[in-house]
């Protein structure tokens, strides 16, 4: 057993590569992603993750370096990437738009049937798919573009869970929705990630989303990897995240500047949760005075 | 004198290629909106997907016209089709997708393109074009092509052709969704210069409750029509409301709000990392 998912090795990515437009998108990055991981991508635009991402589900290829995906090179056997794609699912931006059949559920089968499955299997597959981002049955005949925003998002991810991929990488999943339909499709993700076990990769430019959902982060600076680790270690380096056009939490701030004011807390605090814990024992002698 | 006003505005969306009878039933998008937005504001509107905000930014700029009810901007009735040039000169709108928006291959020649179609004479055609980069703080930018700029400097360059027509009103359509914590930045710190130095009214369309909390005013809708008006103190102060059809509020006013059903006396219209700094300092020297 390989106890990890993706490992990739000094993976390097140039376009344009011999021309006057040579640019070198991502450079010299190796690590790895364990099974089961949560893991969120972020950097600023033009550092590199959509390139890196690409790469992952093998729609680019390296320049130099290889990626490995449960010990095997994705891109060694041309004829085995169809199956690669399968097992590492890849939701780009706005999927809505990517949406096209007549049906909600004939969209979502597409991807298993494209697969060779049988039609018992398809049907079971889309079901739970559609369960699993919470689509409810009574829809399933619709037009997808019926759908409103947030349900459409969430029909297209599960166009891409029906292929029953063993990674899930999402780029900007919440881009353009509200607070409620935003907290909707993480909550969604969460249950999956939990469920079905599988990894997921979170793109994402809202360090308030990152911090509450994911246990390891990745940032992203100039096609190369500038910090890895826990939330609680990258948010603690707010200044340098600022620097790189990146931020913390809002609530990570306060602690911060509470701190820098001689108050007693700690300054690695980035959900509401936890601030609401640390202030209400930091205030409570407040009440009894 | 005011820049907007509605009253009991209407819109209906039809579907008249619909075949079948029942598809043709009219969408109601807005369902009598009063907003009234005297010049030189900065105002938030928030709602949910779906709640009839970008419907109703569309009004400000005749992209739609009213069903029913009365709208005003820059005191042009935008009932009268014959005054649509005059509408479009008084308020410009800047859409979330920058890469929707760009024209031209030449940021120069992008942000010129509007002032041409005014038939404005080439000399103050230049003198605009250079005003409107020296504005967003994308000078240096003049010559490079619009696809090499990072969201944020995309999103600074169309605001830049919006100015280069030289309106009184700028009405922004969630303009920040596909930005980076830096292009946010940049973007929203331009907005409100153009309106603290140039007095430009701003409409900001957003569902980032941060960028709402430096609005002087800020509408809630739901539904078609404006549920809340108010501060952003008034409006967030009113978290279970808010949470209610679906929107947020600042973490800050978060655990603020928490804290206070809790039992800690602590105000309920915290909005800013400053304030609730200052507020736990002061509640903590009590002790």
């Amino acid at each position: 057993m390989y106890d990890m998912s993706i490992k990739v090795e000094n993976l390097t990515h140039t376009y344009n590569s011999g021309t006057a437009f040579e640019k070198k998108a991502i450079d010299d990055l190796s690590f790895e992603i364990k099974d089961g991981d949560f893991v969120g991508l972020i950097g600023h635009t033009g550092s590199g993750k959509s390139t890196l991402i690409q790469h992952f589900n093998a729609l680019l290829a390296p320049t130099s370096g290889k990626i490995y995906f449960n010990g095997e090179d994705i891109n060694a056997d041309k004829t085995k990437l169809k199956h690669f794609r399968t097992k590492i699912g890849l939701v780009f931006q706005y999927p809505e738009y990517q949406l096209f059949e007549t049906t909600v559920f004939a969209d979502v089968a597409f991807g298993p049937k494209n697969m060779g499955l049988s039609e018992e299997e398809i049907e079971s597959r889309v079901k739970e798919a559609l369960t699993i981002v919470g689509i409810d049955e009574s829809v399933y005949e619709s037009s997808p573009f019926e759908l409103s925003g947030g349900q459409k998002r969430r029909a297209a991810i599960a166009g891409v869970l029906a292929m029953k991929p063993e990674v899930i990488i999402l780029d900007e999943p919440t881009a353009g929705l509200d607070p409620k339909g935003r907290d909707e499709i993480l909550n969604e993700i969460a249950k999956m990630h939990k469920i079905l076990g599988i990894t997921v990769i979170l793109v994402s430019h809202s360090m308030e989303d990152v911090a509450k959902y994911v246990n390891r982060i990745i940032v992203m600076h100039n096609g190369k990897i500038k910090y890895s680790g826990t939330p609680e270690e990258i948010f603690g380096k707010a200044e340098e995240l600022v620097e790189i056009g990146l931020d913390v939490p809002q609530i990570t701030h306060v602690f911060k500047e509470l701190k820098a004011q001689g108050i007693d807390v700690p300054d690695n605090i980035f959900t509401v949760d936890e601030a609401e814990k640390v202030l209400y024992d930091l205030l409570k002698q407040v009440e009894k005075c | 004198m005011d820049m907007v006003k509605s009253e009991k505005l209407k819109y209906e969306y039809t579907f008249e290629t619909a075949i079948d009878e029942e598809e043709r039933e009219p969408l109601v998008a807005l369902k009598g909106v009063d907003i009234t937005i005297e010049k030189g504001m900065f105002v938030a509107i928030l709602g949910r997907n779906g709640s009839g905000k970008s419907t109703f930014a569309k009004h400000l700029n005749a992209l739609l016209t009213p069903t029913e009810g009365t709208l005003f901007v820059n005191g042009y009735d935008c009932t009268q089709e014959e005054l649509i040039y005059k509408i479009r000169k008084s308020a410009g709108m800047v859409f979330q997708n920058p890469d929707n928006q760009l024209v031209s291959t030449i940021v120069e020649e992008d942000i010129a393109f509007g002032p041409e179609n005014l038939c404005i004479e080439s000399s103050e055609i230049r003198k605009r074009v250079d005003r409107a980069l020296k504005t967003v703080n994308m000078t240096e930018y003049a010559r490079y092509a619009p696809n090499k700029l990072s969201g944020g400097q995309k999103q600074r360059i169309a605001i830049a052709g919006i100015l280069a027509m030289e309106p009184e009103c700028i009405v922004l359509d969630e303009p920040t969704a596909m930005l980076d914590p830096e292009g946010r930045k940049e973007v929203i710190d331009t907005v409100m210069e153009l309106n603290k130095e140039k007095g430009i009214t701003i409409i900001l369309i957003t569902h980032y409750m941060e960028e709402a909390i430096k609005a002087d005013k800020i509408f809630v809708m739901d539904g078609g029509t404006v549920i809340m008006e108010g501060t952003p103190k008034e409006v967030f102060s009113q978290v279970e409301k808010l949470k209610g059809i679906g929107l947020d509020v600042p973490q800050v006013t978060e655990v603020a709000y928490r804290l206070r059903k809790r039992g800690i006396d602590i105000p309920q219209d915290i909005l800013s990392i400053e304030e609730m700094v200052c507020t736990i300092c002061q509640l903590k020297s009590k002790i």
